[in-house]
């Protein structure tokens, strides 16, 4: 990826590097402020970093408290916003970009939320009924969350029962390690040894289902010959 | 979807302890995080971090699929449960019939029914016979041919033989499954003859199934035969 508009020599001192390819130096704060000074120059390659940085994180973050609905549009809305704000000298703080990120995502989704409880007291009272958000998941998605229960149950009804109800107070009841380990009698060490077999075992049979799918036209297909 | 906590005040000593949020996440942080125990300066420099970590938020990902995946099964586990312990041990054949023979008018209603099957056993046992399991053969077809292959019948044992002609000659895993990729049942079998006899023991419904066998050591897939049953 190219820092800088081709032709542009560029500013004099110390050069950036791709913070999307090293997360771990964004703490470097003259990075974040290079970075906020070039999108408001109208560097478009630094457009293109920022999303590269914060594409990602943002679209998880809205993912988890919106849902997976019109997300794609949510991330843009959002990311427009960052970007008007960033330009229009709304950061006060460029080493403090992160935060700032993190604060104009909470605020869309309070916004997004707002929006869609408004929506909803204004359709509330319609005969004819408006649109209503498809929360289910596609069929795709249906079909891999059913298939990873199916090896869930099968991992789950293959180990013991004490293994089984130490697992199930994590993940079912969200009780805390240390009440689980106390009560169950156990050390954190083992409590984290039976959670990382789980979830290697978890991996394990997800990926031998994965490549043990029906390859269509890859092999020769094979049909039911004479009958004895 | 989980709700928008509301910011916690930061108190001063956070700041002294406040982690950073260039640090990549710890088992126990990705824990509290996905459970919503984290509160403060934490939560703060955790969602910083999940913001431009592309790792930790795949550990992030990978954990709360794991998670929901283990709720909703554990969930039927204990339904499962719970009905068992709801419906209690289930007497066997012979109490029952004890219970029944019991009953007012049970042991001559009992007496006659079984006269009744013994005569009915007479007549019709020279006309009753064990269905022998129904042999398939699978084999290597092309184009027109292979779609007029006979199918196997619904319902009846199945014995398949296997087209392994070309394959290696060691000790091969098999596998039937739906059309939807449901795993029926798992065997080995070594070829004899450019053969590979696979006893099922059971009979299928109606519909189409898929015959894989696989190479051991790598589960590459080596050949895989559409079984048709009608």
């Amino acid at each position: 990826m190219e820092d800088l508009i081709p032709g542009d020599p560029g500013p004099p001192g110390r050069r950036p590097h791709d913070l999307s390819a090293n997360p771990s130096a964004a703490e470097d704060n003259l990075q974040w402020g290079h970075l906020v000074e070039r999108i408001r120059s109208g560097d478009q390659s630094s457009v293109e970093e920022l999303y590269g940085i914060f594409g990602r994180g943002i679209r998880y973050y809205l993912c988890r408290h919106l849902g997976a609905q019109e997300l794609d549009d949510k991330v843009h809305d959002t990311f427009v916003v960052v970007l008007q704000a960033i330009r229009n000298g709304s950061l006060r703080e460029p080493d403090r970009l992160m935060g700032f990120v993190r604060t104009v995502v909470r605020r869309q989704v309070a916004s997004f939320i707002e929006e869609a409880v408004q929506v909803r007291k204004d359709q509330a009272g319609m005969e004819i009924g408006g649109s209503i958000p498809d929360a289910a998941l596609s069929p795709e998605r249906r079909v891999i969350n059913d298939e990873r229960s199916r090896i869930m149950y099968e991992i789950l009804k293959g180990i013991s029962k004490r293994d089984r109800e130490i697992l199930t107070r994590f993940y079912l009841y969200e009780q805390s390690v240390e009440q689980i380990c106390a009560e169950m009698r156990l050390s954190e060490t083992q409590f984290r040894l039976l959670k990382s077999r789980a979830k290697a075992r978890f991996g394990e049979l997800g990926r031998k289902r994965v490549s043990r799918g029906p390859r269509i036209g890859n092999f020769l297909r094979k049909a039911t010959g004479a009958g004895h | 979807m989980s709700e928008l906590s509301p910011e916690d005040e930061r108190r001063p000593e956070d700041l002294l302890t406040r982690r950073s949020n260039a640090a990549c996440l710890s088992e126990t942080e990705l824990e509290d995080f996905l459970h919503n125990r984290l509160s403060g300066a934490t939560r703060e420099c955790v969602e910083e971090h999940l913001l431009v970590c592309p790792a930790c938020l795949e550990r992030v990902e990978e954990e709360e699929q794991f998670a929901a995946s283990f709720r909703t099964a554990a969930r039927r586990i204990e339904d499962e449960s719970l009905k068992a312990a709801f419906d209690g041990p289930r007497p066997g054949a012979w109490a029952r019939l004890g219970a029944w023979l019991k009953r007012p008018f049970g042991l001559g209603v009992g007496l006659a029914f079984v006269g009744a099957a013994a005569l009915l056993t007479l007549a019709v046992a020279p006309s009753l016979h064990t269905q022998p399991a129904m042999e398939i053969t699978l084999r290597a077809e092309r184009g027109l041919a292979a779609a007029a292959g006979p199918s196997a019948e619904a319902g009846r044992p199945l014995r398949l033989n296997l087209d392994a002609a070309g394959l290696p000659g060691q000790t091969l895993e098999l596998e039937l499954a739906t059309m939807n990729n449901s795993v029926l049942l798992e065997s080995q079998g070594l070829a004899t003859g450019n053969i590979i006899g696979w006893e099922l023991g059971r009979g299928l419904d109606a519909g189409t199934y898929w015959v894989r066998i696989y190479h051991p050591p790598e589960n590459t897939l080596l050949r895989e035969f559409a079984l048709n049953v009608k």
